[in-house]
């Protein structure tokens, strides 16, 4: 089996990593079930379009191994988020309090490290870990358990409702030795509850870093979660993200996925709407250049009647980038009346640039409304002559229509806050292009 | 000097020559009507001098404002004053009316060396010329034509030729589905902007927008080629002759 061969020397340093007993077992089990598994490879179903294989090439230590990273730039990609609650900000998986903002907490929530947490609040972390969604068939999932460390754990107590988000941020980079962390999030919303959580995974620094992070979320009754996340990786950043959610009765968890940076990512959602009338929308958009590879992968599990889902993803394609859309609706033998509904749009910019995409719906219930569609195509030529004819130059007419093939998943984010936000990254993305095809030009 | 000389001008389209020897002199000031059968190649004409993609020309020379105007790019050629009104405006989901208008019209500024408005000076401007050509603020929210029924695209049409004041105006049919009020609140922007300095090239098939909008030449275009020219009176015997005798020579 195919693992990544430099984690062997690491057997001795996650031995005396800290934490319960229990927690020393988790990373035990976590680690032999990664080398049961091995490295996910291009023959699993699930891996189809996206190869790890450069992976077994980099030497990646792990963070709590290093000096922590020196970056002058570090506070100010930290910095805050306009309309914010709070900001917990990780530096290669570890929490970093100097960069973080904990003030004034409404009451109901709760943001701590995992290692505080594994250091002064054992039990509660144990009550909350048995919660979870198991892991037992998920290589990356288990090799983050190997290395778990640190992290972030939000609880948002019953009835509890916040409006600003709470804001975590994850930034990644390495100066000459690779780095990879495996940071661990888990957010609780409890019965009747409200919340917002943003996270930013940024990269910063010129070094090879390899991120493989895992979000537990649990949407109890009733209560409603957006979780939206920007990913910003710069060019030497991979990012693994296993997201693991269950949504009990009545819940509502609303994602969004932000990707506008990073030479590799995937981006694997799975939902569990486990109970009746429970309720997920997992979306996202992304724009890819250079050989940049983006994986969306997302696995919703309808496991009882009356349960909802909607997945939406829009993808805007340059130069060699490509682009993997596998989107999984699994309705179970009893999940009657289930409503399920998966789309993805992508614009290819470059005859270089290429896109995946692979439905997969399996339903063994009978009165069901389920549905998938796919479209890829180019800017649309008439749109652009209009626009020139009216004075815009090519490249802003471009902009613009990359802009309104992207604005109406963005319209989708439920939070007005990060919706702003969002929209100002997509924006500046655009600027960052168009400067650099104005250099690559050399016109002024 | 004339605004824009078109000398003997044969255009292509996949290969296909569509524009057979056109000659045509608009001086300032000048409104000059084109008439002419389906698939003559009216569009074709006012596709060429706006600079579509696609249209090649094999032969000829357009002259505007003493510079070659075939060596400019579209954008060019907009901001140096030259306005289509397109005889199919394209919609255009998730761009704004307003955004649009706004890009636009910061783009001609920039061109001549001019600072961007700002917002409340923008919002000025649209408001004035909204109101003046009846058009809800609601339309100004909304997707750029989407929705709009056909004669509230060809008002959009107009809108954004009085925001961008263009020396020379090419209307491709920007009088057909407009409701009779709606032709006339047309003719009225349209001649609003009329002046010494500016010309209109229209392309019609109705001679009663040439009653609001009264030409100094009307053409006929048939066949790639301009088959006759004359007066205002022109249009009216076509309206009672038709074709027949263009098409007629031309087959
Ligand atoms: N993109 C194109 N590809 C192929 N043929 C084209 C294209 N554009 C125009 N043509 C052909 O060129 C000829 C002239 O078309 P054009 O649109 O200029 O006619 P028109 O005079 O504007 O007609 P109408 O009065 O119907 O608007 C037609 O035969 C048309 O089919
Ligand atoms: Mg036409």
């Amino acid at each position: 089996m195919d693992t990544l061969p430099f984690i062997d020397r690491h057997a001795e340093a996650l031995a005396r990593l800290g934490g319960p007993g229990w927690i020393a077992d988790l990373r035990r089990t976590g680690l032999e079930r990664y080398r049961a598994l091995g490295l996910p490879t291009q023959r699993d179903e699930a891996w189809k379009y996206t190869s790890l294989s450069a992976l077994k090439k980099i030497a990646f230590a792990p963070a709590f191994l290093a000096a922590a990273p020196s970056f002058d730039g570090l506070p100010a990609l930290g910095g805050s988020m306009a309309g914010e609650a709070c900001r917990f900000v990780m530096v290669n998986g570890r929490f970093a309090p100097a960069l973080s903002s904990l003030g004034d907490l409404p009451p109901g929530i709760g943001v701590s490290s995992l290692a505080a947490m594994m250091r002064d609040e054992p039990d509660a972390l144990e009550a909350l870990v048995a919660r979870l969604y198991p892991a037992e068939g998920q290589p990356l999932a288990n090799l983050n358990a190997a290395y778990l460390d640190d992290g972030v754990v939000i609880r948002i107590a019953a009835g509890a409702s916040l409006g600003k988000p709470v804001h975590v941020v994850s930034l990644c980079g390495a100066g000459l030795a690779p780095l990879m962390c495996h940071p661990r999030l888990l957010i609780v919303a409890e019965a009747g509850s409200t919340a917002a959580v943003v996270e930013s995974r940024l990269g910063f620094g010129g070094g090879s870093t390899l991120c493989n992070v895992v979000t537990d979320v649990v949407v109890e009754d009733e209560a409603t979660l957006g979780h939206y996340v920007l990913q910003k990786g710069s060019d030497d950043n991979r990012l693994l993200s296993s997201t693991r959610v269950d949504v009990r009765a009545g819940g509502l968890y609303e994602s969004f996925a932000l990707h506008v940076g990073g030479v590799l990512a995937r981006n694997e959602v799975q939902v569990l709407l486990g109970a009746e009338r429970a309720e997920c929308r997992v979306n996202g958009a992304y724009a890819v250049s250079g050989s940049q590879h983006l994986d969306n992968t997302i696995r919703i599990d309808h496991a009882v009647p009356r349960t909802t889902s909607r997945q939406t993803f829009k993808g805007v394609l340059d130069d060699r980038g490509r682009g993997v859309f596998q989107g999984g609706i699994l309705v179970r033998r009893n999940a009657q009346q289930t409503d399920g509904q998966q789309m993805h749009k992508a614009l290819l910019l470059s005859r270089g640039a290429e896109v995946d995409c692979k439905p997969e719906l399996e339903i063994y219930a009978d009165d069901v409304k389920c549905g998938h569609g796919a479209t890829a195509g180019e800017l649309d030529e008439d749109a652009m002559f209009f626009l020139r004819a009216r004075g815009l130059d090519p490249e802003t007419a471009r902009g613009l229509l990359i802009e309104a093939f992207l604005d109406d998943v963005i319209e989708q984010i439920g939070n007005l806050t990060v919706r702003e936000v969002f929209k100002g990254v997509v924006a500046e993305w655009l600027t960052r292009r168009k400067v650099a095809i104005k250099e690559t030009r050399g016109t002024p | 000097m004339a605004l824009i000389e078109i000398r003997n001008l044969h255009a292509s389209v996949d290969g296909k020559e569509i524009l057979k020897g056109i000659d045509l002199v608009i001086e300032p000031g000048q409104a000059h009507a084109i008439m002419g059968p389906n698939g003559a190649g009216k569009s074709t004409l006012s596709n060429v001098i706006a600079g579509r993609p696609g249209y090649e020309v094999t032969q000829g020379s357009v002259t505007y404002l003493g510079k070659d105007l075939l060596a400019l790019e579209p954008e060019a050629r907009a901001c140096e004053g030259i306005f289509l009104a397109f005889q199919y405006p394209v919609e255009i989901p998730g761009v704004a009316t307003t955004t649009f208008l706004k890009t636009a019209l910061n783009a001609h500024r920039k061109y001549r060396g001019e600072g961007e408005l700002d917002a409340m000076q923008f919002l000025k401007l649209v408001r004035e010329k909204t109101r003046a050509l009846g058009i809800g603020d609601d339309k100004l929210r909304r997707p750029l034509n989407v929705g709009f029924s056909g004669g509230e695209k060809k008002r959009n049409e107009v809108l954004q030729m009085s925001m961008l004041e263009p020396r020379l105006a090419l209307l491709d049919e920007t009088d057909s589905g407009l409701d009779i009020d709606a032709l006339k609140v047309v003719a009225e922007g349209v001649n609003a902007l009329r002046s010494p300095e500016r010309s209109f090239l229209i392309i019609t098939h109705y001679q009663r927008l040439l009653d609001y909008i009264v030409p100094d030449f009307v053409h006929v275009l048939a066949d790639g080629r301009i088959a006759r020219s004359g007066g205002k009176e022109l249009a009216l015997e076509l309206e009672s002759r038709g074709y027949a005798e263009f098409t007629g020579a031309a087959a």
